[in-house]
């Protein structure tokens, strides 16, 4: 029996020995083969030129763990309005600390279900890091000291619509709750119609003296305005669709009209305030099933929340009113960041919400900043830059190259040309315009490249929150078996443990530094070293609270204890900082 | 486990309770499921508590018709038990009246009653004799990281927690000069030195220089509703309606488009002096003064309030404290919102028994107590040793607060009549809509204009302005459904209209063209809606 055991765990050892050493060789890429940044051969072959539905959103997950089990785990954390399930990606060195206890990089996609790519951005994100922990030691140490939390889609319901349904670039930026839009006691009676049954939702003009607009004699899929003093060819009729309620609308009624970024709690502001807001911060599952993500992981340093479009990263605070709360120390951390973005992610601007784009009440970004103390970016993806790498004069909607990258490099496949329709309220019309993964969704070479770009980013924000390391112990006899005890902590990266903001609302416990194995006669925490400045903490003295360890500085704290402290242990606990400790003496 | 608990009970009797003569958690759920069964009375449940107990709604209704309703809501604050006891009397008070009255107050009209909306507060505050506010939901006070370390100390085992005064020669209390078991603080202004400092009676177990600034005691919900929500603050939660409590209430209210007005019986007054209008705050995008329209209603019913409250002197006024629900009603969820605290102290008149007026709630208070001799409101000093103090002269007893706004039960019963009879008569001023004939003109060739006029002969409007402003807030609306055949030269099948106002009057008019049968739905969820058919 006992022999048998030994002889099959001999063998054992020698298969389990001969798998992993090729998995090692499969690991690494033949340096030719490799180009530099992106794996060769990667174990869950991905195509990032493409979208991908809930489906496939969920077998990439699966695919993923199986492959790369000791980095890699998917959770579902709650379910959508209509039952789909919310996935997280927990991307750590699994088996290497405890992960939840591991400063977090929180990134999201999708709350827009229009905005497809942040889904694809952030499952990118997940793959590189999986898929390049073997070969690149900066993401082994990262993935050793940092926890990446990814939500693909936090509006799967809305994004399987927007894929499958009749819509336009800009519909289904909501969910699918059904509300009354139009007062009539009627939920979603007027929908855009395929009139042409041709898969795509575009544009309806009509022959008219009156009309404003003429077709642009260089480009005959683009309409423009006529000139003041001009006559105009046609008007334009809105998208696609009929008048299905018979009350005088066209697509009056379109499924859910609500913001699920307005839905989240911080100056939350009803619907006459802020449009697309509903009943309260936290009426749609979705966005209460992050938040309550958010409350069980305090480790939480950094959140990205993707969208499109504009080439932006922007930071809060969404409202004026709120600005308060960014004091002058926190916004030199985001500045740190936002600055380096902009040089990683070409046309892209780091701007503030409020000032730059619009006021948001309710949103996402300052549910995270403001309400829980997290440093968070949302960047805008795809920008017209990224067309001709260049930036253009004319604002996004007047310029006409969008017809021109259509014209030169995707050779017609964005727009579906002009055709005649016989329309039932309309009479005789014509359909035709920008498929709707065109202007905000990036075209599919493009958007390997913005994919990686944007993952660079996230990972130097990741990189950045707090990291804790002892600078020094000093063990001092104080004569009378009395010694002092004196530690140093530091913070080698940007964020601090605490921001400005969560230290004076007191948002997330203080870091905590203890001395456990010894006898605690004081516990003080220096406030000046040269002069001997402290301030004596009477409360749990062994264990000493410190508000906040700040990016690139350090703490000290010092014990008088009774005996000799040798192997005692000094541990400081900080919720977004991680755990360290160290024993005296070795 | 039951014995033992019973046990327990009987070693500590909790005492302020016993003396306020309340009834117990139990007793109160049991009082809320007597109303299942009564006549025009029935019982439904809107939501769970976070600790899983049952937030329960009494229906006054003839049927299941949704007829415009007036909704009353007590038991927010836990501090306030004396208005869910309020209120289930005044619900017994309003199904006691004679059968026939109760009938045509019901005909066009329901009430709805809930009683309590924070069951947790009251189940945990009746077996501990603690008065706290929230629901029983974990939360650190101070946001110091701990939890609960630093509750209230009952130093002197007498069973309430009192006050703690604490001699100093800084002090900033004296002992009031009328009564000898009160401090009054001293007039800084004229340079007076006090004997004492006044804390709540504790100790500081986390050595943060407070006393008992963290016990047990939840979210308070009257802080955790919508309206100017403000983060951060003690007992208002992790972010706006963070609790179910406050879902429970915004959903309900949202479900049943009909509840045209509320009455918040609760630490809340904007009846003994209305709503003011403020035309800079009422014209900012974040709305926060009535519109003037609005607060004329608000006058109006305050009239009629003080009317009916006059026996009971004059009522404590509250500040509005961010995140409560009476603001919330109105500024979020479109409803006319009023509220009282059902109850308050009064002084009378030993000759000609009629409460003497005052404006200082602090002297009416100690002379109420002194007036009734209320055993418990107000206790002697004793002395303690405090470890905090080991130097100085501590003692505790003066003011149990929760007497402020809660009297013994039997005080409740003029108080609720007088309610009563409020209740009666804010249901009869609300919006009522008259139809006139509808007027059909005849153009020839099958061409037909057909004219409908509605009246609000009522005393209020059909719903508030704030109304037409909040989307999921339904609206005046008209419906015109046609025969085949038939259809319209002019006007739509669906339109909207603002609020109408009292005493006003609206006309809708058609062309339709075609022979046959029209029917028109009219009005709106908070002042009924009919349906009319026009033959052309």
């Amino acid at each position: 029996m006992k022999f048998k055991y030994i002889i099959l765990s001999f063998c054992l050892s020698i298969v389990g020995y001969h798998a992993s050493a090729q998995n090692k060789s499969a690991e690494i890429d033949v340096p030719g083969l490799r180009a530099v940044g992106s794996p060769a051969n990667p174990k869950v072959p991905m195509n990032w030129n493409r979208y991908h539905d809930n489906k496939q959103i969920e077998q990439f997950c699966k695919d993923l763990q199986k492959a790369y089990p000791d980095l890699v785990k998917y959770e579902s954390i709650g379910k959508s309005y209509e039952g789909r399930d919310i996935f997280v990606l927990t991307i750590s060195a699994l088996k290497e600390g405890i992960t939840d206890r591991k400063p977090g990089l929180w990134i999201d996609g999708n709350i827009h279900a229009n905005e497809l790519q942040g889904s694809e951005i952030a499952m990118y994100t997940a793959w590189y890091l999986a898929e390049n922990y073997h070969q690149v030691p900066f993401i082994k140490e990262l993935l050793r000291d940092k926890v990446f939390y990814i939500a693909p889609t936090i509006n799967p319901d809305s994004r399987d619509y927007f894929i499958y349904e009749p819509n336009t670039m800009h519909s289904s930026r909501t969910g699918r709750r059904p509300f009354d839009n139009d007062g009539d006691g009627l939920i979603a009676e007027d929908l855009y119609d395929d009139l042409d049954g041709d898969g795509h939702i575009v544009m309806m003009r009509r022959k008219s003296k009156t009309g404003r607009y003429k077709i642009d004699p260089d480009n005959p899929n683009r309409m423009i305005v006529a000139k003041a003093d001009e006559m105009g060819e046609y008007e334009m009729l809105g998208f696609e669709g009929i008048d299905n309620d018979g009350d005088g609308l066209v697509n009056e009624d379109i499924t859910g009209t609500y913001d699920p970024n307005r839905d989240w709690g911080w100056n939350w502001q009803p619907n006459y305030v802020q449009g697309g807001a509903l009943y309260y911060p936290g009426t749609l599952p979705e966005t209460m099933a992050v938040k309550n993500f958010f409350f069980k992981h305090t480790n939480i340093a950094g959140a990205q929340s993707y969208h499109n479009y504009g080439g932006m990263i922007l930071r809060g605070p969404g409202a004026a009113e709120d600005e308060r709360f960014y004091s002058r120390k926190d916004v030199q951390v985001y500045d740190a960041l936002g600055k380096t973005g902009e040089k990683m992610l070409p046309g892209y601007n780091y701007i503030v919400i409020h000032k730059d784009l619009y006021t948001v009440f309710g949103g996402e970004i300052d549910f995270f900043a403001l309400g829980r103390g997290i440093y968070t970016f949302s960047n805008e993806l795809m920008t017209t830059f990224k067309l001709f790498n260049n930036k253009d004069e004319v604002s996004n909607r007047q310029n006409s190259e969008y017809y021109e990258f259509d014209k030169l490099l995707l050779f017609g496949d964005a727009y579906v040309p002009w055709k005649e329709f016989d329309h039932p309220q309309f009479g005789k019309i014509e359909i035709g315009g920008a498929k709707k993964n065109y202007t905000r969704n990036h075209p599919g070479f493009l958007l390997l490249e913005d994919a990686h770009r944007n993952a660079a980013f996230t990972i130097y924000h990741a990189f950045h929150t707090p990291k804790l390391e002892f600078n020094d112990i000093e063990v001092k006899s104080l004569g009378n078996n009395l010694y002092e005890v004196k530690a140093s902590v530091w913070n080698s990266r940007i964020i601090p443990t605490h921001s400005d903001h969560d230290v004076r609302n007191k948002i997330n416990r203080p870091n905590y530094i203890s001395i456990s194995g010894v006898e605690v006669i004081a516990g003080l925490r220096i406030i000046n070293n040269d002069f001997n400045v402290t301030e004596d903490q009477k409360f749990k003295p062994e264990r000493i609270e410190v508000p906040a360890i700040d990016g690139m500085s350090e703490v000290k704290v010092k014990w008088i204890v009774k005996g000799n402290p040798n192997k005692a242990k000094i541990t400081v606990d900080s919720e977004k900082g991680g755990v360290i400790e160290k024993q005296i003496g070795s | 486990m039951r014995s033992t608990f019973l046990g327990l009970l009987l070693i500590s009797p909790v005492l302020a309770f016993a003396q306020l003569k309340y009834p117990s958690y139990n007793e109160i759920q049991s009082s809320i499921h007597t109303f299942q069964t009564k006549d025009l009375a029935s019982q439904a449940v809107i939501g769970k508590s976070l600790g899983n107990e049952n937030i329960s709604v009494i229906k006054l209704q003839l049927d299941e018709k949704p007829r415009p309703t007036l909704l009353i809501v007590a038991g927010i604050d836990g501090k306030h038990p004396a208005g869910t006891i309020g209120a289930l009397q005044l619900t017994k008070n309003l199904t006691s009246l004679p059968k026939d009255s109760l009938q045509v107050l019901l005909k066009d009209k329901s009430i709805w009653i809930v009683p309590l909306v924070n069951p947790d507060a009251y189940k945990r505050n009746s077996l501990t004799n603690q008065w706290l506010s929230g629901n029983s939901r974990k939360v650190d006070n101070d946001r110091d990281g701990r939890l609960d370390e630093d509750p209230a100390k009952d130093l002197n085992g007498d069973g309430v927690i009192a006050q703690m005064r604490v001699e100093s020669p800084i002090g900033n209390f004296v002992v009031h000069n009328e009564y000898s078991n009160v401090l009054a603080a001293v007039d800084k202004s004229k340079a007076e030195k006090g004997k004492y400092n006044l804390f709540s009676e504790g100790a500081d177990q986390d050595f943060d220089g407070r006393y008992g600034e963290d016990g047990e005691g939840g979210v308070n919900i009257d802080r955790n509703f919508t309206f100017n929500y403000q983060a951060f603050l003690p007992e208002s939660g992790d972010y706006a309606a963070s609790e179910p409590e406050t879902r429970a209430l915004v959903d309900f209210i949202f479900a049943n488009p009909q509840i045209a007005s509320v009455l918040h019986i609760g630490l809340a007054n904007n009846l003994s002096e209305p709503e003011k209008f403020d035309a800079r705050q009422a014209n900012e995008r974040i709305v926060k003064s009535w519109s003037a329209n609005d607060v004329e209603v608000s006058k109006y019913i305050s009239s009629i309030y003080k009317e009916e409250i006059k026996s009971l002197g004059n009522a404590t006024k509250f500040g509005n404290h961010p995140g409560n629900f009476s603001n919330t009603a109105y500024y979020h969820l479109g409803k006319f919102s009023f509220s009282t605290p059902v109850w308050w102290p009064v002084v009378t008149d030993s000759t000609s028994n009629v409460p003497k007026a005052s404006n200082d709630v602090d002297e009416t208070f100690y002379g109420w107590v002194k007036q009734n001799n209320i055993q418990g409101a107000i206790l002697p000093w004793s002395k303690i040793n405090h470890p905090d103090f080991p130097n100085q002269e501590v003692e505790v007893g003066g003011v149990v607060d929760i007497y402020r706004n809660n009297p013994p039960i039997e005080f409740l019963v003029s108080a609720v009549k007088a309610h009563t009879s409020f209740v009666v008569r804010l249901l009869e001023n609300m919006a009522k809509l008259t139809f006139a004939a509808p007027k059909v003109t005849s153009l020839g060739n099958d061409v037909f204009r057909v004219e409908l006029s509605v009246m609000n002969v009522g005393n209020m409007p059909t719903y508030p302005e704030i109304g037409d402003r909040i989307r999921f807030v339904s609206r005046f609306k008209t419906v015109c459904d046609l025969q085949n055949g038939q259809q319209f030269l002019s006007g739509k099948r669906l339109q909207l209209y603002p609020s109408l106002p009292a005493g006003d009057s609206q006309t809708f008019s058609w062309l339709i063209k075609g022979k046959g049968t029209v029917k028109i739905q009219a009005g709106c969820p908070t002042s009924g809606e009919e349906l009319i058919e026009v033959k052309l």
